[in-house]
Order: C-alpha cells, then sequence, then structure tokens
C-alpha cells in the first residue's frame, strides 16, 4: 500500500478494526498490589509513589492494541515530590486556618489562582508520561483554557440552578480531549453539547421517577405501620424501612452509573486521532453487574479481592474499546521526529498530583 | 551470545519492525532491523525494570526503542552483565515468590490490627488530651441545634422536677471539673425513648423518658454522673479524632472512596473500630462511680436504671458522629450490684 494508491481512490477506503485487549491476571496483579502496600507501610509511605508507578506500569503494559502495549514513563522521585509539595501545603493550610482564621480568604483566592495551572501540569505530566510505540501522548492546553472550564464557567452554575453543568461538562471533556495530542496527532472532539443534555435529560427524568417509586413503597409501608399504631416498631417494620433505603439508593447508583457509562461512550465515540476514531460500546447494564458483584467479593473477602476486580474492569473496558482506521496505525507521527528519551530530557521536570477528571 | 526476538520502534513513528537483538558476553548490542544495523555499550541503554509479564524496553540513546515479552533473557543478560539484581529486581523478586507475598500480606493484616486496635485509640487520647477548650466548643456549637427541631422537642416536665435537678447537677459538676461549662439540657425525644447523650462541650441532654423512667431520684443523677464522664474524658473529641484517622487509613488502602466496590473493602475496619465506643462507656462508667461515692449516691441506682432501659427493649438507637451509645452489657451492670 503506497501514498499515491490512496490518493487517487476517492472512495473511503475500508476501515479495519483494532480492538483494544487486557492481558493483566488477576493473580498476578494481587502480588503487586501487596507487596506495594507492605513496602508502603514499612517506608511510612514514601514507597507508594514506586507503587504508584509499577501499578500503572502493569496496567498500561498489559492493555494492547494492534499487538503493541502503552508504557507509562513516570519517574517516581518526581511523583514523590509531587506529593510532598502537596501534603506540605495541606499542612499549611490547616496551620492557617486555625492559627491566622483573617488568612483564610487570601489564601483561598490564591488557591483558586492555582488550580488552572496545577490542573494543566497535572495534565502535562499524565499525557506525557504516556506512550505507544515509542510515541508520547502530550497536552497543549494552557492556564487559561482550563481556567475558563474548571473555574469560570462553574462559577456560573449557581446563578442558572445548575442547567448550564452539561454545557460546563462538554467543555471541560472538550478542553481534554481537543487539547490532547499522540505525536504530532491532535484529537479531535466532534460531540456536541446537545448530546450531553441529550445524556443529562434521560438521568433527569430517571432521577424524577424514583422518587415517586420511593414514595410508593414509602406509602405501602407506613399503610402497614398504620395498622399496628401505638407500638414501638416490630423488627419486620426495621426490615422493611431498610429495604427500602436499598432498593432506592440502589436506584439512584443505577442512575450515576447509567450517567457515567453513556457519557464515556459519547465522549470515546466522538474523539479521533489522525484517520482513527474510537469507539466505546460499554452496556450500563453489565457494568451495575461488575460494580455490584466487585463490591460484594471485595466486603466478603475482606479487601482482598481488590485487585482481582480492577483486574476484570480493566478487562471489560477493554473488550468494548476499538479503534477504527482504513490507513492503518503506522502512520503516526512522532514530536520533532524524536524519541521518548530525548523528549524526557527537554521536558525536564514536571509537578505531578493525582487528579481524576 | 544470546539472540532476542522482539520489535523495534524507532521514535520517528509509529511503524513496526521486527527486529533482532544480540548481545555478546562483552556487554555489547547489536539491533539488527530493516537491513539496519544498530550497536551500543551496555551503560548506554536504559532497560526498564522487570514488571510481571508485561514487555521489556530497551531504549537507545539515539531514540530508538526495541520491545520483547523475552522477560527471561533480558534478565540474565542484566545479571550477567552486572552481577546483580537492581532494585526494582529485587521487587519483582518479593512479587514473584510466594512466600514474599504471604509475609506481605501478614504485614498488612498486623499493621492494621495494630493502626486500628492501639496507635489509632492512644493517639487520639493524646491529641483530645492537648485539644484546647474552644475545640470542644467549636464541635459541639451546632449540634444541639441540628438536634432541636429534628428529634428533640422542649421537654414537658414539670418546673420543680426540672429545678431540683439542676440544682443537683450543678452541685455535682462543681465538685468536679471546672474547666468545662456544664449545661443540662431537658428534652422530649419520642425515638430516643429513655436516653441521655452529653456533647463535648459540656451539654447534656437527657429525655423526659429516661426521668419518668426513674424510681429514685439518684438514679437520674448516677447516669448524670455517667454523662459527666464521657464529658470529663473528653469522649466526643476522642471518637472524632478516631474517626478521621481511620477514614484516613480507609483512603490509604482503597486509594480513592470514588466507587461503591473501594469502599466495601472499609467494611472489617468499621468492624473492628466498632470496639470503641465499649471502651468509653466503660470509662464513663468508671467515673461515675467514684463521682457517685463522692456525692453519696448509691451504686446500685446505677444498675437499677441500667437494668430497666434494658428492659424496655427500645432499640438501640445510633446516635451518628461524636455521640456516644449505650450499650447496657451484663458486665457493666454487674460492676455497680457487686462492689
Amino acid at each position: 500500500m503506497t501514498e499515491e494508491t490512496i490518493q487517487i481512490d476517492n472512495r473511503p477506503a475500508e476501515e479495519k478494526q483494532y480492538r483494544f485487549k487486557f492481558h493483566g491476571q488477576a493473580s498476578e496483579y494481587f502480588r503487586i498490589w501487596i507487596v506495594n502496600i507492605a513496602l508502603t507501610l514499612l517506608t511510612l509511605g514514601i514507597y507508594s509513589a514506586w507503587a504508584k508507578v509499577r501499578t500503572y506500569r502493569y496496567f498500561y503494559g498489559s492493555t494492547s492494541v494492534d499487538g503493541s502495549c502503552f508504557e507509562y514513563l513516570a519517574s517516581p522521585i518526581i511523583i514523590l515530590k509531587g506529593r510532598l509539595i502537596a501534603v506540605a501545603l495541606f499542612a499549611l493550610y490547616w496551620f492557617i486556618s486555625h492559627f491566622i482564621p483573617l488568612l483564610i480568604v487570601p489564601v483561598f483566592v490564591l488557591f483558586l489562582i492555582a488550580i488552572p495551572w496545577i490542573v494543566s501540569r497535572s495534565l502535562v505530566f499524565r499525557t506525557h508520561n504516556t506512550a505507544w510505540r515509542n510515541v508520547r501522548f502530550g497536552f497543549k492546553g494552557n492556564y487559561w483554557d482550563v481556567a475558563k472550564v474548571f473555574i469560570f464557567w462553574p462559577m456560573l452554575i449557581p446563578f442558572t440552578l445548575g442547567l448550564i453543568w452539561p454545557f460546563v461538562h462538554h467543555k471541560q471533556k472538550q478542553l481534554l480531549v481537543a487539547n490532547s495530542e499522540f505525536g504530532k496527532s491532535v484529537f479531535k472532539f466532534s460531540a456536541t453539547v446537545k448530546d450531553f443534555y441529550q445524556v443529562y435529560a434521560i438521568a433527569f427524568i430517571m432521577m424524577l421517577l424514583l422518587p415517586m417509586l420511593v414514595a410508593l413503597l414509602m406509602s405501602i409501608s407506613s399503610g402497614l405501620s398504620d395498622l399496628k399504631q401505638g407500638q414501638p416498631p416490630s423488627t419486620e417494620m426495621i426490615l422493611l424501612s431498610s429495604l427500602i433505603m436499598f432498593i432506592s439508593m440502589t436506584m439512584y447508583y443505577l442512575v450515576y452509573v447509567f450517567l457515567n457509562t453513556k457519557l464515556l461512550n459519547l465522549i470515546f465515540n466522538h474523539s479521533s486521532i489522525g484517520a482513527g476514531r474510537l469507539e466505546s460500546t460499554l452496556s450500563v447494564r453489565r457494568l451495575m453487574w461488575i460494580y455490584f458483584t466487585n463490591g460484594l467479593a471485595i466486603a466478603l473477602s475482606v479487601g482482598l479481592l481488590l485487585p482481582w476486580a480492577k483486574i476484570r474492569l480493566a478487562r471489560y473496558r477493554a473488550k468494548k474499546t476499538c479503534l477504527y482506521s482504513a490507513e492503518g496505525l503506522h502512520r503516526y507521527q512522532s514530536m520533532k521526529g524524536r524519541g521518548i528519551n530525548a523528549l524526557g530530557e527537554e521536558t525536564g521536570e514536571l509537578f505531578d498530583v493525582d487528579l481524576s477528571l | 551470545m544470546i539472540q532476542i526476538q522482539g520489535i523495534l520502534y524507532d521514535g520517528k513513528n509509529t511503524v513496526k519492525h521486527a527486529a533482532t537483538l544480540l548481545v555478546t558476553s562483552a556487554g555489547q548490542f547489536k539491533l539488527i532491523y530493516n537491513n539496519t544495523e544498530l550497536e551500543s555499550q551496555y551503560s548506554q541503554l536504559h532497560i526498564s525494570d522487570r514488571l510481571a509479564h508485561i514487555p521489556r524496553s530497551i531504549a537507545f540513546a539515539g531514540g530508538e526503542r526495541f520491545m520483547t515479552d523475552d522477560n527471561a533473557q533480558i534478565d540474565a543478560i542484566i545479571l550477567a552483565l552486572t552481577g546483580k539484581n537492581s532494585a526494582a529486581n529485587i521487587v519483582h523478586q518479593l512479587e514473584s515468590k510466594s512466600h514474599y507475598v504471604v509475609a506481605a500480606l501478614l504485614l498488612l493484616v498486623v499493621s492494621i490490627v495494630f493502626f486500628v486496635t492501639v496507635l489509632v485509640p492512644r493517639l487520639a487520647e493524646q491529641a483530645a488530651k492537648i485539644a484546647p477548650t474552644s475545640l470542644l466548643e467549636q464541635v459541639s456549637v451546632d449540634a444541639l441545634d441540628h438536634f432541636d427541631g429534628r428529634f428533640l422537642q422542649p421537654s414537658e416536665l414539670p418546673d420543680d422536677v426540672q429545678g431540683w435537678l439542676q440544682n443537683r447537677f450543678t452541685e455535682m459538676t462543681a465538685a468536679g471539673e471546672a474547666r468545662y461549662d456544664f449545661r443540662l439540657i431537658f428534652r422530649q425525644a419520642e425515638q430516643l425513648g429513655p436516653n441521655a447523650f452529653a456533647l463535648p462541650s459540656g451539654d447534656i441532654v437527657i429525655t423526659d423518658a429516661l426521668v419518668q423512667m426513674a424510681d429514685h431520684e439518684d438514679e437520674v443523677l448516677a447516669v448524670l454522673a455517667h454523662e459527666i464522664g464521657h464529658v470529663v474524658k473528653r469522649h466526643g473529641l476522642r471518637r472524632l479524632f478516631e474517626d478521621s484517622m481511620l477514614a484516613a487509613l480507609i483512603f490509604g488502602i482503597t486509594g480513592d472512596t470514588s466507587s461503591f466496590a473501594q469502599t466495601a473493602a472499609a467494611l472489617p475496619i468499621l468492624l473492628i473500630s466498632s470496639g470503641y465506643s465499649r471502651d468509653f462507656e466503660r470509662e464513663a462508667d468508671d467515673y461515675a462511680l467514684a463521682l457517685m461515692h463522692q456525692q453519696g449516691i448509691k451504686k446500685h441506682h446505677f444498675s437499677n436504671i441500667l437494668i430497666r432501659i434494658e428492659q424496655t427493649n427500645h432499640m438501640p438507637f445510633q446516635v451518628p458522629g461524636f455521640l456516644s451509645t449505650h450499650p447496657v452489657t451484663d458486665e457493666r451492670i454487674r460492676q455497680f450490684i457487686e462492689q
């Protein structure tokens, strides 16, 4: 397949599917996990930075697409530094809030000003330390982009009764995706604000219907309690009301999983990189089942099945994610035509904080 | 001469090149791909640390990266050239040997048990001891407002009963610790049944049902002595410190508490820590015994009312947060009967 044949042929070429695969094993990860915890305990937390790198390396290295796995390249020393700075800042904040309460407002403003910087730095750190086939990812969003979607737009939420939130959420995801790079290629994000409002609207309707269901259950149970008025609550009554509690909590959790899953699918299905486009077909029902059984297994095993649960989730996510490309995955160019080492030296040390966005 | 098969990525693009790596016993590395040969010394390479089954990468100075699944061969080369395992390889040894894994597991269990049963209560006790009284007021200030109107209503006890109890309460507290700002508060609370609880600042709330249940005035005073014990021993603050330390531990183990699944791992820790409140009750009982003795109140008044509360078979109400619960046990009652 040469360049010319593609240019002459104007019809869209046949897209090929590249599935993500996850090769991690629960037995293997259990060992990594338990040794990480033991060494972190023995070193009074210092090892946690190394533990994080080992965990990420394991999950990245166990995930592959088109036969090549991802790599996590962060240096534990830099992560440790980031954590120490975070702990120091937190201690300082605690000290000021307890002993110099007058300073709390200026400190809070300072913190607000620092947030976009921290967010963009850590996004740069995370993407820059992820590589596939010796080509690094990257993030080109700057301070003002981040400040706009993570500070300015959210400030409007109270004035709009929260109605602006799906819009803000869309802007945040757009910032994250459309500023991410893989080598010289920049990710494209085509999901619209309308798409986000649609998902939120369905979740909102579910939220409205739920209280009705709970109210119905409540009226049934209060009907029962009327029969025994004047008596202290019986065991059956307590059981019934806890059952209603459990059901309504499960229902709200369902809405939460629904929203997260549908949005994740939406974001993936509208993201592309060069000639490749991503696809995610996670099922709400399946994920609900996985979360529920994972939680049960972890609780019953006193936490020992936590690694198994994480591996199981990662395997399902990878299975439902794929990349489509008509021209193959071999055409991505690295930034400045150089490999990982050269770039790493150039960018120098970066500040890492743990964020989940 | 060792030969390893793998894939080379040249760092310019994502093209895969099938490659062969040849390593001489002198530490000379030669990479052959696409009719190209790349040579390097061991010292100029960066080889990634061994981690379970995941592919190894060897980075060349020019930015090329050779990836292979052949972990065993790479380990053999490093061992042959340096004569020792690198630090990360020691971690790999720990991960791959079952007895180390079991040892790590034991260490985790022992640490959690030690932390939860020894370290947390001791630290909380010390921290509560040195905490300024302003902190006690801070944690209590909104609590009563919060409960009033939710499940506490104004008391319907006759004024003379309230007045008599107030006087005796003042005598009891005046004899003891002057550091606290004790206040006796009467409230009606159907859901709580016969009950009493203390806020860290020294506010002691007693329900009408408890006063009505008493056969003797001194029975009420015995309960108040117990609650004064909770205040003086700073149980509210200790509970608060303990809860925050446990939350930190749970966070540390599970990484983050974002998912239901991970929070479930905290369950055993919460089970162990439920023993805390029993120790607090015992301490408050001891304090009450001493105070009652000093005030000339007979011990059996306390056990009598405890037994009666238990006999009402009221649903044990779990007051959240820093309010203490009152599990009635035979052991507690015996203390007040036999001595």
